[in-house]
This record gives structure tokens, sequence and C-alpha cells, in this order.
């Protein structure tokens, strides 16, 4: 099982002019460890995502359904040992219940393969089919959120046991759960430094107050922590700079400083949500390397949002490219820079800024992302995509997995890939490794 | 630029502001009809007619302003406020007697505006738009928009007359006795309204702007107790601006204790200062306004040096 996985996320917000759906039914794993890279213009849902996993969405928003499942074994442990009365026995759960029963009530509610597995191929599949081919199993009507539905475990039951493995359900999880993940296991970084900083404490105060809450230090002992880690993002003189505030600290240190707060209790996860976008090109530089460096120093997995694939291809192993609440992409970072899937994944990339390159980068992607209180209908890039086709305004495209990837799989979320495009996408990728250009032909015409 | 050298800065500054309201009420008073002679015939009309004429000659009336107003500024500079003609007492001597009631007022006004509006405007941001807060605005605005005169009034005639809970006259004990103290809490309660319903809305409004700073998530990304975000993070940065508002409050809180003494009978320098006027005593009047300025310039520095004391950025401007 993978560190992070969400699964069919759908967050919406009910604003006076209608409900926003920010998020549509998003699904991705983060493994321990990994770099994992959300792509995509402002509007796309990057940081709703981002806040749904510390579940920190505030009205109006709201997380309508899906799950988030963590799964680190010590974290999960202690919890159980808070919240004994919430754990789910998934093997006696299959050994007591009667699966054919579960699922004939499945659909009896008209739940969908896709509903209940989360896969798109599974989307007009028959329940006791995918069952009988070892697709569907208990677990995954835990895990989509409909055991506690059918009343098989309680409402409130968010520590899963299957086996082996074991999981925190983040969205069951009571409040005081979270708030034990939060800053502890899973960090965030914010986009912008200076706005996330208190402006009337100090900057060491911010780190250590984490320190004292998550890790029960004293207030010596936090305060010689937080010292250490200023000192180890880099803050010069750090012993002294402790006492600093926020305004005293310029904009790279700031950002440093954040990321000290971010580290400071060790977290399997960080969220950095665009954390350089305030900083100067040198400093992004640096404040990237930085980020990688203590990553794989303290082997935290990072989930890093941006809009520029070029932080992506520095930093991540994986990634996904946003579109609208929803991906339209899923590849390896490699993969996806030799041989880009969706349209919009190209238009992306030539959007990319080159050394004496000054053009406007949105401006390559005519057009702007849609008010997401009408998405387009079918495909809902299909305004923009040089490549639309009338049935792209008709038929929504479902992602589609590649299987020829050599590290892991990739998928692509375009009508392309289901054969329904009459004339095709066709785009030419011209990849510059050490200045010998090769030059790489997708998908020119669709047989 | 240190604290210190702020704070003697504000003093310092503060002297014209003075000498301006001194200049102000000084002639406004020689403007208004009649003087303090004339106020001391009408209420005793035995006086033979050539007394006022010899009296006014005494007290140095018939010079013009300008030379009574510098003689008054000559006092002053020699610790001398000048006589209460009525009563041939000095006017500090009044002044002096008074100041402690009316100092006692004031700050029981401030602490019960402080306890209700700091609370009830953290509860009205945090429960913004629910019933709660509706309440509370509505409350906020009555407090507002009732006047001093007439809250006291009411509340008198309902705790005091009605249900006979507190005293309605001068229990004519110490000034810290607990009979006075009793008696303290309606006039208090009148003056500090008006001060706590405008404090609880700023703070609504405040507190309510800065829960939606990002620094209010990144303490909920550490995960902080939703009391620590709300009681340290919040809370401090809120307190910013109604500080600001508070200084400028303690004017008005001034001012309604003029009314607010009237209708209890609280024996402090409002009432004093209505007297002065109805009598035309003008060296008196000009002591308690005089003092009332000083108190509020003080009040500003106050909030000044708490807001430093808040606001780190601040202090580095000093
Ligand atoms: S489905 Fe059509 S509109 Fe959407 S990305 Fe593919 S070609 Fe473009």
């Amino acid at each position: 099982m993978a560190l992070l996985e969400i699964d069919n996320l759908t967050v919406s917000f009910y604003t006076s002019e209608g409900v926003v759906t920010a998020v549509d039914d998003l699904s991705y794993t983060i493994d321990a460890g990994e770099k994992f890279g959300v792509v995509g213009e402002s509007g796309a849902g990057k940081s709703v995502t981002a806040l749904s996993l510390l579940r920190l969405i505030e009205s109006p928003g709201e997380i309508e359904s899906g799950s988030i499942r963590f799964c680190d074994p010590d974290t999960v442990e202690e919890l159980e040992e808070s919240y004994p009365e919430h754990v789910v026995d998934v093997g006696e759960l299959r050994r007591e219940s009667d699966f054919a029963n579960v699922i004939e009530r499945l659909e009896d509610r008209g739940v969908s393969g896709l509903d209940v597995t989360g896969n798109p191929e599974h989307e007009t599949a028959d329940l006791p089919r995918l069952r009988a081919d070892g697709e569907l199993g208990i677990r995954d009507v835990i895990d989509q959120g409909y055991a506690s539905e059918l009343g098989l475990i309680g409402e409130e039951d968010f520590i899963v046991h299957d086996g082996d493995t074991s999981y925190v359900e983040l969205l069951r999880a009571p409040e005081p759960a979270v708030r034990r993940l939060r800053g502890n296991n899973i960090a965030m970084i914010f986009q912008d430094a200076q706005t996330a900083l208190n402006p009337v404490y100090t900057v060491g105060e911010q780190i250590a107050e984490a320190i004292r809450h998550h890790l029960d230090y004293g207030d010596e002992e936090a305060k010689q922590r937080g010292i250490e880690l200023l000192d180890t993002v880099g803050i010069p003189d750090a012993e002294n700079r402790y006492t600093d505030y926020p305004h005293e600290f310029s904009g790279g240190m700031q950002q440093r400083a954040v990321i000290a707060m971010a580290l400071s209790c060790d977290p399997d996860v960080i969220i950095a949500d665009e954390p350089t976008t305030a900083l100067d090109v040198t400093t992004e530089a640096k404040i990237l390397e930085l980020l990688e460096e203590l990553t794989d120093e303290f082997d935290t997995a990072v989930q890093l949002i941006t809009h520029d694939l070029g932080v992506v291809a520095e930093l991540c192993d994986r990634v996904m490219v946003m579109y609208a609440g929803q991906p339209v992409e899923k590849s390896p970072v490699e993969e996806l820079y030799y041989d880009p899937k969706h349209p919009y994944t190209v238009g992306l990339m030539s959007s990319i800024p080159r050394i004496g390159d000054d053009r406007d980068r949105l401006q390559t992607i005519p057009g702007t992302m849609p008010d997401l209180i009408e998405t387009p209908s079918g495909c809902s890039f299909h305004p923009r995509c040089p490549y639309a086709e009338e049935i792209c305004k008709q038929k929504e495209p479902r992602l589609v997995e590649f299987d020829d990837v050599e590290s892991g799989t990739r998928s692509a979320k375009c009508l392309e890939y289901t054969g329904d495009l009459e004339d095709g996408i066709g785009y030419t990728v011209t990849v510059e490794d050490d200045h010998t250009p090769t030059e790489y032909v997708s998908s020119e015409h669709h047989e | 630029m240190s604290l210190q050298k702020y704070i003697l800065r504000r003093v310092l500054t503060s002297i014209p502001v003075l000498f301006g309201v001194s200049v102000v009420t000084f002639g406004i008073m020689h403007a208004a009809p009649g003087d303090v002679v004339s106020q001391m015939v009408a209420a005793n009309p035995n006086v033979p007619p050539g007394e006022s004429v010899r009296l006014r000659e005494e007290f140095g009336l018939n010079d013009p302003i300008w030379v009574q107003y510098l003689d008054w500024m000559q006092g002053i500079f020699t610790g001398d406020f000048g006589e209460v003609y009525s009563s041939s007492r000095s006017a500090d001597t009044i002044v002096m007697a008074r100041l402690p009631e009316t100092l006692l007022l004031g700050a029981f006004g401030w602490v019960f505006a402080i306890l209700i509006a700091v609370p009830g405007g953290i509860y009205a941001a945090v429960n913004k738009d629910e019933l709660g807060d509706d309440v509370s605005r509505f409350a906020a605005l009555s407090g507002i928009s009732i006047p001093n005169f007439w809250l006291g009034l009411m509340l008198m005639a309902i705790f005091a007359v009605q249900l006979d809970l507190f005293p309605t006259l001068d229990p004519q004990t110490g000034l810290l006795s607990r009979e006075m103290l009793w008696w303290l809490i309606l006039p208090g309660v009148t003056i500090g309204t008006a001060a706590s319903a405008n404090m609880m809305r700023i703070m609504r409004t405040s507190m309510a702007e800065e829960l939606n700073k990002e620094y209010v998530t990144a303490a909920r990304a550490k995960g902080l107790p939703e009391r620590t975000v709300i009681l340290k993070h919040v809370l401090r940065n809120s307190l910013i601006s109604v500080t600001t508002v508070a200084a400028f409050l303690t004017a008005s809180l001034v001012s309604g204790s003029v009314v607010v003494e009237v209708v209890f009978a609280w024996p402090g320098l409002g009432r004093e200062l209505v007297e002065a006027i109805q009598l035309r005593e003008i060296n008196l009047l000009m002591a308690i306004t005089l003092l009332t300025g000083a108190v509020v310039v003080l009040a500003n520095l106050l909030a000044d040096i708490v807001y430093a004391l808040l606001d780190p950025r601040i202090r580095d401007e000093y």
C-alpha cells in the first residue's frame, strides 16, 4: 500500500454564483519517500487538493466524497491505541459478512463499478463480474465509503486493519485525530512564506510550538531543535536569528523558515504548494535544491504543487497534470517529457520558459481555465484544445492506462486513447539533450 | 528611535494640543452670555446692586480677555488653578477631591467594556454569520444606539428602584468600601456599554479579517488545537486594531461620564463640570477640561505603547 492514497476525491464550494466543483473525482497515490508533482494552471484545483489532505477545507468548501487513506504503520498503531473503538478488522468482516448480499445492495443503490473500485475502466462493468474477476473486494467497499452507508462498519470507524496492512481513513477520522497528523505526519509548505508566518510571533516560536505540541518537548529542548532546524535550512547565525520576527527575514529566508517549520516534526509527507512562486529565480533554484536535499535526507515524501513543469522536472519522480479539477495525465516524469500524451500537457510544456525566451508563459495555451460552475460538456479542455473535434464536446474521455511503460503506470484522459478521434492528435516534441536535438513524433495519425 | 524617546516626543507634542484646548474653552466660556457674578446675583437676589460691580472688579472680569487668559496661564505655571468664586475654594482642591471617584467610574467602565467586548467579539467572529453572531451584532448595535442617560435611567428604574438590588443614593462611605463599589456597578455598566458595543464590533471585524489570513491556515496545518490558533495566533493580531479604537473611545468614555454622573448623582468630576458651566466658574471648568485633555492624551500614548508591545513591526519603527 502506498503511503497516501487518494480515491475519487470530490470537493465543492457553495458560492453565491453556484456550486464550484474544484476537485472532481480525483485519485492518486504517493509512495513513502516519493516526490510527486501536481501540475496545472491556477484554478485547476491543486491547492484545494492540498488542503483536502489536511482536511482544512473551509466553508463554503466541502469535501463531498472520496477517500484519503494514510498508511504509516507507526502512526496507525498510535492512533489505534487512542481510538480502540474505531478500528475495523477487514479479515473479520470478510469472514462474517455476506459479500454477495453486499454487492446486491450496492447494485440496488445504482453504484457503478467505477464508483466502487475507482478504476475508470470499470465504469460499465457489472459488480458480480468484477467480484468474480477478483477486481472487487470488501476493502474496496470500505475504501470508497460504502461500508458505513451499508452498516458494515460504524460511521466513525476510521482505522482499518487488513492482515498486515493498516491505514487511517482521514475523511472519517475525528477532528482531534486529524489534528495529530497535521504538522506531525503531513506537513505543509505554503505558497507565500510572508503571509504564512504570523507577523507578531518570532520565527523561532512558530517553529517550536509545533515541536512542543506534537513531540512533547520542553521549552528548552524545543528551542534547541528549532535552532538546529534553522541551521539545517541554511539560516546563518541561527541561534540569534531564532528570536527574529518574520519581517526581519528576507523573502528567501522566510521560505527557508517555513520549510524548517514543515520539517520540524519529521513528517512522512510534505505538501509544498507552489513553494517558490513568491521568490526570484536564483532564490527559487536554491530553495528547490534545499527542499530536494532535505526530503531525501529525511526520506520524506513530497507532493509538489506547481504550475511550472520545469520545477517538476527538477524535483519529482512522478507527476499528475490537472485541468479543471480533474487529472488529465499521470506519468513518471521522464516519460512525460519525452512523450506527453495529453494535449494540455503539451501546451504546458511549450510554456516552460527558457533562458532568452521572454514570452508570456500562459499565453501559449490560448484561452483560460473554464469557470468551474459550468464546466464545458464532454472533455472540459475542448474549448482550448487545438485537436478538439465534434465528439470532444459530447463525450467525456476517461483516464486510459498505458501498460507499455517501463517505470510505473501512465494514463491520460483524451478521447484519442479510446479511439474516438477521427484525425487524432499530432504534435512534435523536440528534446534537446546536450545540445543534440532529437525529434520525437507522437501519434501523428490515428489509424 | 527608542520607545523612551518616542514617549518623550509624544508628551511634548501634547503640550500644544492642551494649549489649544485651553484657548478654545476659555474663548467659548467668555462668548457665552453671563458670567460668574451674574449667576451669583441671580441665585441670591439680596445682593446689593453695587456689589456685582465690585465683585467683577475683584475677580478681574473687567480686564480684556487676553489679559484674563494670561493671568490664568501664569497661575497654571505656578501650580495655581485659580479660585472657585462662589465657594471661595481653589479649583485644584475640588478637582483633586473629585478625581478619584471619576477615575474609579471610568476604570470600571473600561474593564466592563473590555470584559464584554473581547470575548464577545471573539465569539462573534468565530461563529460568523451564525445565530450567536447575529445576537451579538444586535446587542452591539443596541449598545451603540441607546443613549447613555436613557440606559442609566432604565437600569436605575429596574435594578435599583423596582428590584431594589442596588442603592440609589450615595452610601457616603469611603471610596473603596463595599457599599461604594456596589453602588458603582450601575453607573459603571451604563458608561461601559457604548464603549463595549463599539469595541465588540471592531473586535469582530478585525478578528474575522484575521481569520481569513494564511497564517491561520498555516497554524492549523501545524496541528495546533483550535483554541491555540484563535487565542494565540489570531487574538493578538486582532487586538492591534482594537487598541487604536480603544484609545479613541476613551474620549467618549470621558464625555459619557458627565451624563452618567448626573443621572446617578455620582460625586465625580463630570457633575462638577456641569455645575461649573452653570455657575460660569471658569477656573474650575478650565481645570477639569485640561485634566480631561491630559487623560485623553495619556490614553493615546498608552495605546501606542500597547500597540508596540503587540506588534513587533511597529516596535521597529520607533
Ligand atoms: S478529448 Fe478532444 S478536446 Fe479533449 S484533449 Fe483530447 S482531443 Fe482535446
